[in-house]
Parts: structure tokens; C-alpha cells; sequence
């Protein structure tokens, strides 16, 4: 198992020539020989998706695919992190949360189209904390008055 | 205790500013173990046997492999209990003659990557002699069992017992009887990080760095130096970041110990990853409970008289530092719960079995403690006639301070006013004529609550009584400020995850009139922080805050009288705000950044009157402290197929003054996920052999997003006069409540049927066998 294979791996636009063993998993080509340890190791199988990256646009478990089979655009949570550079934008609209009028806060499932729905006259702060599939994650806090304000501080693309 | 947190003027405590610690683990900046380079890898062999004699070990020519027998020097883990009839047993770092469970670390192979240390760790050849072994607790107590450990007399190692005089009296008198037997399964606290451990000789000072996901650097420094035999100061022990611990990465880890030692002999940096079969079959256990409780009711369906019997099965060995008896000892005391109970009987035991040792995990025995008592609760309600609320209502505590049947003093609460928002909100009158139409269809909803006590920030007497030979309790901080005015804050306490970096910076910046983003908490090193224990049992907060109040009030008092004289006033009129020193009704200011400078750079201007330098440390150690919560939640359940979907669930929590209610609702929702995991989904399974069953996330199920529902917090803020900050502990509570109130909701919503779910967890199968059985079925 011992001979190693030269292989180029394009990690959020940089280019690493590396030798891998063949059984080399990508996520162990992109933490031990690439050097960028934000994509992190939780299973080994498939379940936990802490080594999730993105190859090409699309998701795949970096512990479930093998370095040489990944000669493709990775990448990995750096990349997405210096795009975003924690911009915030705002955004202003009405909220009706009937079910969390006494909450002081609240962590809330919705759809895209259930938030549109949401949106009339309570006064919260929405902070989106992640988006699975066509689910936001969003946190609900109350402040002053009937307003809503929705702050998108998930990473967007781009400026 | 002192006002000066307490009233208003509070600028940063209370308020829901970002985590500090958050960029740099957004944005894949985080620096954890198995980040770190290492010249050498190791991969341990594990014993495939739940128990057996070492007959042969087969090392492969040209490979380093390290064995017991290299290590005849190093000392086994034996932590000590001078009470409760604790019998110590040891660990040896790797197995000598006996394996005591699957998993067991036999040898430690060598490598250059991970891959080749695996292909060394394949070549090692074990020859092991099967002997009887046991995995079951119930079945460790049988007559003829096989024993763990042949120094005890039976596979008890721990026993607490304890009735109070008037119990018999108080039973006998009593006007119903209601009995709840309830199995929790075995878990594993699954952080996402798995446990890692890197240690790097220094040739020039001949001394190691062990980094590890620790939640106790310190006394993982005392005690693998004291095991080893070398002296404490020729090693450091860093926490990195930490992902996850939740009360696994607390206890010491034997594969740390063979890591020192073989860098010690490599002179040179080896690591260890481990991965999640490891983690799943061989970190530790816990929550392995039966649990036979009978309470006794007046007329007015008052508790008279508790009994409880708890059996913990608590594995192979016994963990350091809180020894294996923390669980049966922990269920024992704090059984009673939220309650007024006037009378007691108790006897619960730790059992030894060939698996997994046992460890604290977030919450340790209460998750199962409260579902048994909260489960009681219910079928006294159902028996009375009465609705769970108000069974509650009858027998929660309600005079303050309120002095335990167990001897524990509980500062004031809010137990029936957080039940009360509760119930209010879930609208219950409306859930139940909802209920009543769902059932007419054929649908199964069903009202959970769960009122409970959490135990928090305790300090040493709290661990004294329990008679650990390694006693917990108090915390240090040190703060200084540099002459640029920024300022360090240094504590022993180990935050990985809790956001203490942030409610801390928050504490000290109010105490010294800063932005928090210019104090800087140094932890998870032992060169650079003081000795402290590090974090767990809901204590950081409370404690090292404690401290940190303390040790910037120190620093507070210097910084006035160096702006009294640079400003000709007297050091009470002085007031630290915005960044600035102040006398107090006038426009005269100055930086304190220049009374920074003043203190290293110009110290002639005060005659010697100050020593120069601005620090300040300080030691907090309280008697503890009781938050408390009401969960409610609101399920349905498919009687087809035994599915449990959640619908609401809601937290009404009063953990005293919320530093941060962001940080403080991130805590409680978290562990409100590991509690409906627990209730829900993650079991640990052995067989009768003692073979485990479960050693991927495939077949252990922590809960993913899809499993949980929308979660609503609310808090209650009763400013306890036991700590010095009014804040009270809430890490564990999530995880503490959640599982009653699922468990409660699931029966409930089965009333219909007449069954029974006291088994957590509550899975599909163990649904649609009580059904099955209820309705006469066998298949």
C-alpha cells in the first residue's frame, strides 16, 4: 500500500502537488498533506458530515471518497470564510409569531415559505444560523417594537 | 454578599453580544490536537474480548510496539473514596495479565502516518484465554456471578444507604403506594471531536507537552505525572480548542499516559486520533441505571415518603477523578429533586461488569433520576385523578432556603412559577379537548412536563462530603493589565464550547469599565493559567466567574488610586467607564490605558505608596447553588409504527443572572437535543457476552436536526445571594429535564392503551412491543 501516486489537489483556487498513497482518504490529503485542518474528521463514515467540503458545487463526505478521485474544485470551510468575511446585511419586515408572543427567545424550524408567513408585526431579531436543504435555521430574539429584523449573518458568496 | 454586580449599572452582563471565541471556529481558524504535526503516530490494539487472560502478546520484528510490560514502571489509575464502603481498584494504562472489557487498550503500535501505525497495530498477535465475564448489572449482582475484580467480595463496588428515621412510620401511614420501575440504557456521550492526545518532547528542557481534549489540564498534568513518576513541572498540559466534552474528555485517559511515556523514551512528538468506533466502544459509558422508586401519598397527593433503589452499572474500572461511585452516590442524594420530601430511604449501588468503565456525562445520574421521579409523578396523577401540573403544584418546594432529606441546603428557586409559565404557554386546557379530537381519529398526542433542580457550582465542602480522595471545588483568576491597558484574564477553569471566553471577558469588562474585546481569558494551559479544575458540573461560570469578580476588583482598586493621584482626587470619587477614569460629577478623565503606562512606565510619581504593574488574583469557592427548570413538550406518537414525533417543546429555565441569554439559550438548547437523543434515539447495546453492539454512529443514533423540533426558551432571573454574581450554573440542565418530559409526553399520549414506557430510550421497537403486549398480540 506503501506506493504513492502524484496528484494535484485545487483547494479553494490554490493548487497542492502532492504524492498520496492510493488509499488515502481526501479528507486525510486535505488536512495532513494540503495543511488546511478547518474540515474536520467526526466519523469516518459517511454519518456526521463534519468533513463535508464542496467539490465541484456540490456536498460530498470527504471521508467517503479517496484523494485521487478528487482532482477537481474543493472547497473546504476556509475558502467559504474568507468570501464572507462575516458581512451582515438587513433586512426590515413585519413578523406574526403567535406561539412565541411571551418568548424571549426562541430557536425556530422553518421553511422559506413558512417565513414568509411569519413575517407581519412582532419584534424579533432573526439570525439564521444554517440552512439545510430548503430549511433555515434561524434564532428569534425579541426587541423593541413591530419590527423584524432578519439578519442574514450565514456566509453568502460573493460580495 | 456585595452589590456591585448585583444592581444596575451593569453595561455587558445580560447582554447577548457575539462570542468572542466564534471567528476563528467559523471559519475553519480553530487550532485542535489532531491539528498538530506529529513525528510519530500511534494506533492502540484493543482487547476483542469482554474478559479474558493475556496469554500472548506477538509483537512484529521491526516495529515499535509497546506493551505492560514496558510500562511495569508506570503506576495503575486508582482514584480514591473514603466512603460508602468503596472498594479502590486499578487500571493499569495498558492491560497487564486480565482484559476487563472490549476495548481495553492491550498495546500501543507505533508509526510514521496512521495508516502505517495501523498496519503495525494488525500485525500484533493476541492470544487471549476466555473467562467467565458479565455485562449486565442485574446479572453482576446474581449469586455465582463471575467477579471484575477479584479484591471485592462481590461486584459492588460502592454503596450508599440511607433511610431517615421516621421513614417506616411515614410510609405506613401513607394513603397510596405508587411504584415506578425504570431502565435507563447504556450511553455515550458523543462529542463530535473524539478524544486526541498529542505529547511533544522539548530536548533542550527535557520537559513534555502533552495536548489533549482535556476538560481538567491540571489534574490530567498531576495525575499522569504522578503515574509516571516525573516531576510535575517537566509537563505542560494544553487544552486547544475543544470540541465537545460534555463530561467524557473529564475523567483521565489511559492513552494519554502511554503517549507521555513514549515521548519520554522517543524524545521526539507522537499523537494519538481517536476514531468513533473507539470512541463508542472504549471512551466511557454512562446512564446504565435500573431504578425501582416508590412513593408514598397522603390524600392530597402529597409525597409522605420516598424509596428509592438504584443500580448503576458502572463498567470495568473506576474512573479519576470522581471514582465510578458518582452516578449510584449522585442518585442517592438528589433523587428527591424539586420536591418537598420528608422522608427517605435509599440504597444505591455501583456494579462492576466486563464493559466499558463508566464516566460522568452531562447531567450524570439526573437525566435518569428525574425521569424516574417525574415519571412517578405522572402515575401518582393518574391515580389521583389529577393533572400533572398540579400534582407538581402540590409538591414542589416553595419556602426558601429549603434544607434537603439528603442534608442538601437549595437557595432560592422559582419551581412553581417557571411550571407555571410553562403551562401557560402549552395552553393545556386547549391541548386536552385537541387531544381528545386527535384520539376520536385515531391519532395519539400526549402533554409531557418535567420540573427539576440542577446542582450547580459547587465548591469544595460539596465534593468533601462525598469523600473523593481528590477534592474539587474552589477556582483562582488572575488579571493583569498590560501597559498598552489591554487585559489578561487567567483561569484554571477549561471552557470547550461553553463561550466562557466571551461571559467572562463580560464579567471583568463591567468590573473595570472596558469593551469586553479587550479582555483576553487565557485557559486550557498549564504554563499560563493558574492551577485550577477545570469545567464541568455546571461550575464555570459561577466559580471562575466568582473569581474573576473578585481578582477585577483587585485590579479595579489599583486602577482608582493611580487615577486618584493623576487626577487629584480621592480613589472613591473615582469611576472606571467607557474606557476611561473618571471623577465622578466632573469632565476630568483620563485613559486608563495611561494609567496602565503609569503603573509600569512612570511608577516615580507615587513615592512608592504602590508595588508596580497592574494584577490582581483572587479565589472563589461557593457552597453551590440550585437552578431550576420546567420542560414541557408536546408529542405525537404513531401506535402503527412506534414513532415519536416531537411537535413543541419548551424551556422556561431560572439559572439566576444570565451573563449572556444567547450563550445561556445555546447551552440549554444543546443539551435539550442530548436529552431528547437520550430519550429517543442513543443506546449503547451489549450482548450477553459482553460484545458491544453498537460501534458506529449508524447503529448509535445521536439526534440530527431533523429529530429536533423547534425548541422555545424562556427564563426566569432569581438573583441567588450564593454566588457573587446572582448567576447560577445551567450547562447540564438541558440534558437533565428533557428525557421526562418526552417519556411523559409518550405516555400520555399512550393512556388510551393502558401501557407503560419507563425504559429510556424510548425506541420504535419498545413502543410497539408495550402495544403489542397491551393489546394481547404476539406479533
Amino acid at each position: 500500500m506503501s506506493e504513492k501516486i502524484s496528484i494535484t489537489l485545487k483547494i479553494n483556487g490554490a493548487e497542492h502537488a502532492i504524492a498520496v498513497e492510493p488509499r488515502r482518504t481526501l479528507v486525510d490529503a486535505i488536512r495532513e498533506d494540503c495543511g488546511q485542518t478547518g474540515t474536520h474528521i467526526g466519523c469516518e463514515h459517511g454519518i456526521c458530515g463534519a468533513c463535508t467540503v464542496s467539490l465541484d458545487g456540490e456536498p460530498v463526505r470527504s471521508c467517503l471518497m479517496f484523494a485521487v478521485q478528487a482532482q477537481r474544485d474543493i472547497r473546504t470551510v476556509e475558502g467559504l470564510a474568507s468570501r464572507a468575511k462575516f458581512r451582515s446585511s438587513f433586512l426590515t419586515l413585519a413578523a406574526e409569531l403567535p406561539t412565541l408572543s411571551t418568548a424571549r427567545s426562541s430557536t425556530l424550524r422553518v421553511t422559506p415559505k413558512c417565513l414568509v408567513q411569519y413575517l407581519t408585526s412582532f419584534s424579533l431579531t432573526i439570525v439564521i444560523l444554517l440552512r439545510s436543504g430548503r430549511t433555515l435555521f434561524v434564532r428569534l430574539r425579541r426587541t423593541n417594537s413591530s419590527i423584524v429584523r432578519i439578519q442574514l449573518a450565514a456566509f453568502h458568496d460573493g460580495p | 454578599m456585595s452589590a456591585v454586580t448585583k444592581g444596575s449599572g451593569l453595561v455587558w452582563v445580560g447582554r447577548s453580544i457575539r462570542r468572542l471565541e466564534d471567528p476563528a471556529l467559523l471559519m475553519g481558524r480553530g487550532c485542535f490536537t489532531a491539528d498538530l504535526p506529529a513525528a510519530h503516530r500511534v494506533r492502540f490494539v484493543r482487547s476483542p474480548v469482554a474478559a479474558g487472560r493475556i496469554a500472548k502478546i506477538d509483537k512484529p520484528r521491526n516495529a515499535l510496539v509497546v506493551t505492560a510490560s514496558d510500562l511495569a514502571a508506570v503506576k495503575p489509575i486508582a482514584p480514591a473514596l473514603h466512603k460508602f464502603g468503596y472498594v479502590p481498584i486499578g487500571q493499569p494504562v495498558l492491560a497487564t495479565d486480565l482484559v476487563r472489557f472490549v476495548g481495553e487498550p492491550l498495546a500501543a503500535a507505533v508509526g510514521r502516518t496512521d495508516a502505517e501505525a495501523e498496519d503495525i497495530a494488525d500485525r500484533v498477535l493476541v492470544e487471549i484465554a476466555d473467562v467467565a465475564g458479565v455485562a449486565d448489572a442485574r446479572a453482576a449482582l446474581a449469586d455465582g456471578a463471575p467477579l471484575v475484580h477479584a479484591q471485592t467480595a462481590s461486584n459492588v463496588i460502592v454503596e450508599g444507604k440511607m433511610a431517615t428515621p421516621d421513614f417506616a412510620a411515614a410510609q405506613a401511614r401513607a394513603h397510596r403506594q405508587v411504584t415506578i420501575e425504570l431502565r435507563s440504557r447504556r450511553q455515550n456521550a458523543t462529542p463530535l471531536e473524539a478524544r486526541a492526545g498529542h505529547a511533544a518532547f522539548h530536548p533542550a528542557s527535557a520537559r513534555v507537552t502533552l495536548t489533549c481534549t482535556t476538560q481538567m489540564p491540571h489534574l490530567t498534568r498531576t495525575a499522569i505525572a504522578d503515574l509516571i513518576g516525573m516531576p510535575e513541572s517537566e509537563l505542560r498540559v494544553v487544552a486547544p480548542d475543544v470540541g465537545g466534552g460534555f463530561g467524557q474528555k473529564m475523567s483521565l485517559v489511559a492513552e494519554y499516559v502511554v503517549l507521555v511515556w513514549l515521548a519520554r523514551k522517543l524524545r521526539s512528538s507522537v499523537s494519538w486520533t481517536e476514531d468513533r468506533r473507539e470512541n463508542l466502544i472504549a471512551s466511557f459509558h454512562s446512564r446504565d441505571q435500573y431504578v425501582r422508586l416508590q412513593g408514598s401519598f397522603d390524600a392530597e397527593a402529597k409525597i409522605a415518603a420516598l424509596s428509592a433503589e438504584v443500580i448503576a452499572n458502572v463498567g470495568a474500572y473506576s474512573c479519576y477523578p470522581t471514582t465510578c461511585a458518582v452516578e449510584p452516590l449522585m442518585a442517592m442524594a438528589e433523587l428527591p429533586g424539586p420536591y418537598v420530601v420528608p422522608a427517605y430511604a435509599c440504597d444505591a449501588r455501583g456494579v462492576l461488569t466486563n464493559t466499558c468503565p463508566m464516566a460522568p456525562y452531562r447531567g450524570v445520574s439526573r437525566p435518569v433520576i428525574t425521569l424516574a421521579i417525574e415519571r412517578l409523578m405522572d402515575e401518582a396523577a393518574a391515580q389521583f385523578k389529577l393533572e400533572p401540573a398540579e400534582i407538581r403544584r402540590r409538591n414542589l418546594i416553595a419556602q426558601f432556603p429549603y434544607k434537603s432529606v439528603t442534608g442538601l441546603m437549595m437557595d432560592e428557586g422559582s419551581y412553581r412559577k417557571t411550571l407555571d409559565i410553562a403551562v401557560e404557554a402549552l395552553d393545556v386546557p386547549r391541548f386536552r379537548e385537541r387531544q381528545r379530537q386527535a384520539r376520536a381519529q385515531g391519532r395519539y398526542l400526549g402533554l409531557g412536563l418535567s420540573t427539576f433542580s440542577e446542582r450547580t457550582g459547587y465548591g469544595t465542602p460539596a465534593f468533601a462530603a462525598r469523600g473523593m480522595g481528590v477534592t474539587p471545588g474552589w477556582e483562582i483568576a488572575e488579571v493583569s493589565m498590560d501597559p498598552s491597558g489591554f487585559v489578561e484574564l487567567r483561569i484554571g477553569a477549561s471552557p470547550h464550547g461553553q463561550g466562557l471566553r466571551t461571559t467572562l471577558a463580560q464579567i471583568v469588562a463591567d468590573e473595570l469599565g472596558l469593551a469586553p474585546e479587550r479582555i483576553k481569558v487565557v485557559h486550557g494551559d498549564t504554563d499560563r493559567a493558574p492551577y485550577g479544575w477545570g469545567t464541568f458540573a455546571s461550575r464555570s461560570l459561577v466559580i471562575a466567574g466568582g473569581a474573576s469578580v473578585l481578582a477585577a476588583r483587585k485590579v479595579q482598586a489599583k486602577l482608582k488610586n493611580i487615577a486618584a493621584r493623576l487626577l487629584e482626587a480621592a480613589a472613591d470619587d473615582i469611576a472606571l467607564e467607557n474606557g476611561a477614569a473618571r471623577v465622578v460629577g466632573t469632565d476630568r478623565a483620563t485613559p486608563i490605558e495611561s494609567l496602565a503606562r503609569a503603573a509600569y512606565h512612570q511608577m516615580h510619581l507615587f513615592n512608592g505608596d504602590f508595588e508596580p504593574g497592574i494584577v490582581g488574583s483572587a479565589v472563589y469557592d461557593p457552597v453551590g447553588t440550585f437552578s431550576n427548570a420546567c420542560h414541557a413538550c408536546v408529542v405525537e406518537v404513531d401506535a402503527d409504527t412506534g414513532h415519536v414525533g416531537i411537535e413543541r417543546f419548551i424551556v422556561v429555565e431560572d439559572a439566576g443572572r444570565l451573563v449572556n441569554p444567547m450563550i445561556a439559550d445555546g447551552q440549554i438548547a444543546g443539551g435539550v437535543a442530548q436529552g431528547i437523543g437520550n430519550a429517543l434515539l442513543e443506546e449503547i447495546v451489549y450482548d450477553e457476552t459482553g460484545n458491544i453492539l453498537t460501534a458506529t454512529l449508524a447503529d448509535f443514533l445521536p439526534p440530527t436536526i431533523r429529530e429536533i423540533p423547534p425548541i422555545v426558551l424562556m427564563h426566569v432571573e432569581t438573583l441567588t445571594e450564593t454566588t457573587l454574581t446572582g448567576s447560577k450554573g445551567l450547562g447540564e440542565g438541558g440534558a437533565i429535564g428533557a428525557p421526562a418530559a418526552v417519556l411523559n409526553a409518550i405516555n400520555d399520549a399512550l393512556a388510551p392503551f393502558g401501557v407503560s414506557i419507563n425504559e429510556m430510550p424510548a425506541t420504535p421497537q419498545r413502543i410497539r412491543a408495550a402495544l403489542r403486549r397491551a393489546s394481547g398480540k404476539t406479533t
